[in-house]
């Protein structure tokens, strides 16, 4: 541990002059730019060093690259240990290139913080719950999105080298920066027989051709040359591991799930991540951040996956509200989307039994440039192997405007003449690296406060059990019967349905301990009498305590003196009862 | 599942060294005593008007008092169930996922690391040497009769409910995908969301059953005998099967020893694990199975016990006294009896098997650059032949590793001052059969005197370079 914290010195040293020309990174922390993944880290110490009794930072293991995975823990010691509360995880940025994920993580944290002592909600959640925050899981893709060039969708992959093109080299052939500008944009030739033409209104926008017209233009796809001399462009790019594709739980191998590694957790970062996870069972809930398009999404990944409907009703306590506190986010199963295998979601609901969500951050049909907003532009007609996404002209005609007039021409490349190798007389442009996935920094602020608001939510619905004994009656010499009220006063339940069926982790329990237990067994209707008694070891009841729910227990104690209930959870706090007999 | 771990493990009761079995009288049992041997326990039919009167445990006591006996034991995973192939997700002694043992996770890192790794033997419980790998699993996507999910179907302007031949779908998809990206089948695969490979490929299935025909004749040879009782057939998530299906190379168990079978006259032998053996016993298991009493394996296990070794392999129906159970009685087989030769047995099982790994190992491919042709077409353009051959018995890659492109790729380059008019500086060979010759072309130009070589290189074979002369 002490190493750590001269790590952590010598990486504010470092630093500190690095984001001199941005502004102090200083708490309270600004959300008006994006942070490199040095400026995280720095940010994080920032946090931690303002708030020291609260939260904790330390290293969750190294990158393929070797670079620092860090965590930050947020639990008021004073209310009890972490491993003692329900457990929030949040993390962001499994995706290289979805930057603004870990933005969200930054500004949760700063909230929790910054309000804690003054907001009345904000304390309460900081009190009851433990926060545990990865904001940046590939910390080599957000490093190498913001030194080297890309395109607003490239970099995904976590550093593990593939050959995509099978031609026994190694990322040999990357999309190139040629016009020098930190983006990687399209390029287009001249060519009275190609399929484009440029658009009457914007001559940026590039439209198909209709059958018979004349072509303008050919799409060359992304700036670059062919590295490998094999007659394709760019075909083989750094990676590609997902690290989205290569959890444990319904791995399916490379040829079937495009991504997913040589293995299960092969990637050396996740794996640590596993680990740190594992080794907090108390998380109940779950939130990874990604971009785009406006969506949360929750499990099952694969349309063949049956999830339970009690489970399915919790998760719509917060995807439910979570689209009014998001406007225009739909909230879903993310085999809507498409099907995945080997997702982090996924691998969470299913081994470690927490309530995992995925947040798609970031709609870009909030980039508008027309009066009436509420009333929506023509829906695009899906297309595919256009290089050019983005849908209708009149869409990419108010995006360019939007560009132009709102955020003074910082997203967009005018197209430029420039003289490639290959094809000679080229044009490049088109959107840059911090376009259309990303959010202008001028939209940061709303975007990720409204999306650590439906963290926040979820935080407020971990599940709270309160027990009391509400019956007690002597019906024999030293026997009593005893009635025992669990309540959970939240959304979320102890624990989920699935975890209960497939038994991934112990159950909840309810222990009677100081005096003899006859019988004891689960009230089903305590005006009729109704119990269900357990055969063995009637001390030890299991159980789950559903959202919103309150289930009773009856026992036959027979002895004298002070009789103990502990309800006991690896995911909702314990609590205790105590009578005398 | 309860508040505790490994709290309730076995215990060896009556002090004789082994775990075997409790047998208690019990109204509720299913279980009688044989007829024909009261050492054996069979299960009542009551179709057959029979009725059980005994409960049968695993020796031990119910340590946590919770009214099941050795329900939790030490640890733990079982490593040999613990792969990603077919990972049998819903047996908590497969781990959580694939590889959550350190032991898995490190094979599997080992392996991959390795990537000259061309076959794979392992000895364990299941017999591929014999048996090739089961085949008859549902599940596997008819790669000749694929049916194209509605959302695409729409786009590519085709029916939805028809069904397509692997050609065909790579004929539509063609024109679909962006510039640059070769369709394949395991692009197609992986696109319609077809999903992976369950049964072995037919042309695996080939070398598997010619080379158990081999393997018998050998053995025949070695005066051998194979009259056992059956290797178990291969688990969903061992380490064999992922080998071949995720590998992609030819994997080969062998189990060294199994109990000799008693000589009789048998019908539909249930582990003859060939394509069509399996398809009978799916037909039949409909119907009720047939109690015999006892079973071929029960009688096979106590012959072998009483003739070779003394009857120790089957522990008498001894009395005790249980603390729970009351008056038990235990006994019955010696665990592992089946699986576990005799120590002074291990020399020989070994001298005549092993050998046999060795013989297999000689089938593997073997890639070289066989011959080059160069042609003069004039004004120094040249047309240059070369030709690549397998001279090993097996394909490289088998037709599973051509399925999920895990083996590494065999790449011709062109080295030398040349310029390529028609063909690329980095060929990929692609698949090469068994003692197959494959011809490659290329047109370049240069000079006469230039130098030209060609390198054939693989992770496999390793790489070798060759001078062409022009005109030699």
């Amino acid at each position: 541990m002490k190493r750590t914290i001269i790590f952590f010195q010598l990486v504010l040293i470092i630093v500190a002059g690095f984001a001199a020309d941005k502004g102090k990174i200083e708490v309270p922390l600004r959300f008006d730019r994006y942070y490199t993944y040095e400026e995280v880290n720095e940010a994080l110490i920032v946090l931690h060093k303002a708030f020291p009794a609260l939260t904790k930072l330390e290293s969750v293991g190294k990158s393929e690259e070797g670079r620092e995975i860090y965590a930050l823990t947020i639990n008021n010691p004073k209310t009890g240990t972490e491993l003692s509360k329900p457990g929030v995880y949040v993390d962001g940025n499994i995706h290289g290139n979805e930057i603004q994920a870990a933005e969200v993580c930054l500004y949760y944290a700063n909230m929790l913080l910054t309000k804690y002592g003054e907001n009345e909600k904000v304390t309460k959640v900081v009190d009851k719950n433990v926060h545990y925050l990865i904001p940046v899981v590939n910390v080599d893709g957000r490093y190498h999105f913001f030194a080297d060039a890309n395109t607003p969708s490239s970099g995904r992959s976590i550093r593990v080298p593939k050959d995509d093109d099978n031609d026994g080299l190694l990322d040999e052939d990357a999309p190139d920066d040629l016009d020098g500008d930190g983006s990687i944009t399209q390029m287009r030739i001249k060519d009275q027989f190609g399929q484009y033409k440029a658009d009457p209104e914007d001559k940026r926008v590039l439209v198909r051709i209709k059958p018979g017209e004349q072509g303008e233009y050919t799409l060359l796809g992304s700036e670059g040359i062919d590295n490998d001399k094999d007659g394709k462009l760019n075909e083989d790019a750094e990676g590609y591991l997902d690290p989205n594709r290569n959890w444990g739980y319904d791995w399916r191998p490379d040829y079937v799930q495009s991504g997913a590694g040589n293995f299960p957790l092969s990637g050396v970062g996740l794996k640590a991540i596993n680990e740190y996870i594992i080794a907090r069972p108390n998380i109940i809930i779950s939130f990874a951040f990604h971009n785009s398009g406006g969506m949360w999404l929750r499990v099952p990944s694969d349309k063949s996956i049956v999830i339970d409907p009690s489970d399915l009703a919790a998760y719509d306590v917060i995807g439910k509200e979570a689209i009014k506190i998001t406007p225009g986010y739909v909230y879903q199963p993310s085999y809507d989307l498409y099907s995945t295998y080997g997702d982090f979601d996924s691998h969470l609901y299913n081994l470690y039994g927490a309530f995992s969500f995925v947040g798609e951050l970031f709609k870009r049909e909030q980039e508008t440039y027309r009066e009436n907003v509420t009333k929506p532009l023509p829906v695009p007609e899906p297309t595919t192997g256009s290089p050019q996404r983005g849908g209708t002209p009149e869409q990419s005609r108010e995006q360019l405007k939007f560009n132009d007039n709102v955020v003074q021409g910082e997203q967009y490349k005018e197209w430029k003449a420039y003289q490639h190798p290959v094809y000679g007389d080229v044009e490049i442009g088109g959107w840059v690296k911090m376009s259309s996935r990303l959010p202008h920094p001028f939209m940061l602020p709303e975007l990720v406060h409204r999306n650590a608001s439906v963290v926040f939510l979820a935080a407020e619905n971990t599940p709270e059990i309160s027990m009391e004994v509400f019956d007690k009656k002597e019906i024999g010499r030293n026997l009593y019967q005893v009635r025992v009220r669990l309540q959970n006063k939240k959304g979320l339940p102890s624990m989920t349905a699935n975890a209960v069926k497939t038994k991934i982790h112990t159950q909840d329990m309810l222990k009677v301990t100081g005096a003899k237990v006859i019988a004891g067994g689960k009230l089903t209707d305590n005006r009729l009498n109704k119990v269900t008694y357990k055969e063995k070891k009637p001390e030890i009841q299991f159980l789950a305590i559903p959202s919103y729910g309150v289930v009773e227990y009856q026992f036959l104690i027979e002895g004298k003196g002070e009789v103990s209930f502990n309800y006991e959870s690896l995911k909702a706090k314990n609590a205790t009862a105590t009578m005398k007999l | 599942m309860d508040e505790a771990t490994n709290e309730d493990g076995f215990e060896d009761l009556n002090g004789d060294g082994l775990i075997s079995q409790m047998r208690v009288k019990d109204l509720t049992g299913s279980y009688f005593v044989s007829k024909t041997d009261p050492r054996i326990m069979v299960r009542a039919d009551a179709k057959k008007n029979e009725r059980g009167e005994y409960k049968i445990y695993t020796e031990g006591t119910d340590n946590d008092g919770d009214g099941e006996y050795n329900e939790d034991g030490e640890g733990g995973i079982n490593i040999g169930i613990s792969f990603p192939h077919l990972f049998p997700k819903s047996k908590p002694e497969a781990g959580l996922w694939p590889g959550q043992s350190p032991e898995t996770y490190g094979i599997m890192e080992f392996i991959f690391d390795r990537p000259n790794i061309a076959m794979v033997h392992t000895l364990g419980s299941s017999n591929f040497c014999l048996f090739p790998p089961k085949a008859g699993r549902k599940g596997d996507a008819n790669l000749e009769s694929i049916k194209i999910p509605e959302r695409m179907a729409t786009r590519y302007g085709v029916d939805p409910t028809k069904t397509f031949t692997m050609n065909e779908v790579i004929e539509l998809m063609k024109s679909r995908v962006p510039a640059g990206v070769e369709v394949t089948p395991a692009l197609v695969i992986s696109s319609l969301g077809l999903g992976a490979a369950v049964n072995p490929l037919d042309d695996d299935l080939k070398f598997y059953t010619k080379f158990s025909e081999d393997y018998k004749k050998y053995l025949k040879g070695k005066n051998f005998s194979i009259e056992t009782l059956e290797a178990a057939t291969d688990k969903d998530g061992s380490f064999e099967l992922w080998a071949y299906y995720h590998l992609g190379v030819p994997s080969f168990s062998m189990s060294l020893f199994s109990a000799p079978k008693v000589k009789e006259e048998k019908k539909g032998d249930q582990s003859d694990v060939s394509a069509e053996a399996v398809e009978k016993t799916d037909k039949k298991s409909a119907k009720p199975a047939k109690s015999e009493d006892p079973s071929e394996r029960e009688k096979s296990l106590l012959a072998y016990s009483d003739k070779a070794l003394a009857g120790k392999g089957f522990v008498a129906w001894q009395k005790y006294s249980h603390p729970t159970l009351g008056e038990v009685e235990i006994g019955g087989f010696a665990p592992f009896l089946e699986t576990t030769p005799k120590a002074e047995k291990i020399d020989s099982l070994l001298l005549v098997q092993l050998p046999w790994l060795i013989q297999l190992s000689k089938k593997l491919p073997e890639i070289i650059l066989a011959d080059q042709k160069i042609t003069d077409l004039g004004a120094g353009v040249y047309r240059l032949e070369l030709y690549v051959e397998n001279k090993g018995y097996l394909s490289y890659p088998i037709s599973i590793g051509e399925r999920n492109k895990q083996p590494a790729p065999v790449v011709l380059v062109i080295e030398g001052d040349v310029e390529i008019l028609e063909g690329l500086k980095r060929t990929p060979v692609g698949t090469i059969g068994g003692n197959q010759v494959k011809k490659l072309e290329w047109v370049v130009r240069m000079d006469k005197k230039a130098s030209l070589s060609v390198k054939l290189e693989s992770a496999v074979f390793g790489s070798v370079v060759k001078q062409i002369k022009i005109g030699g």
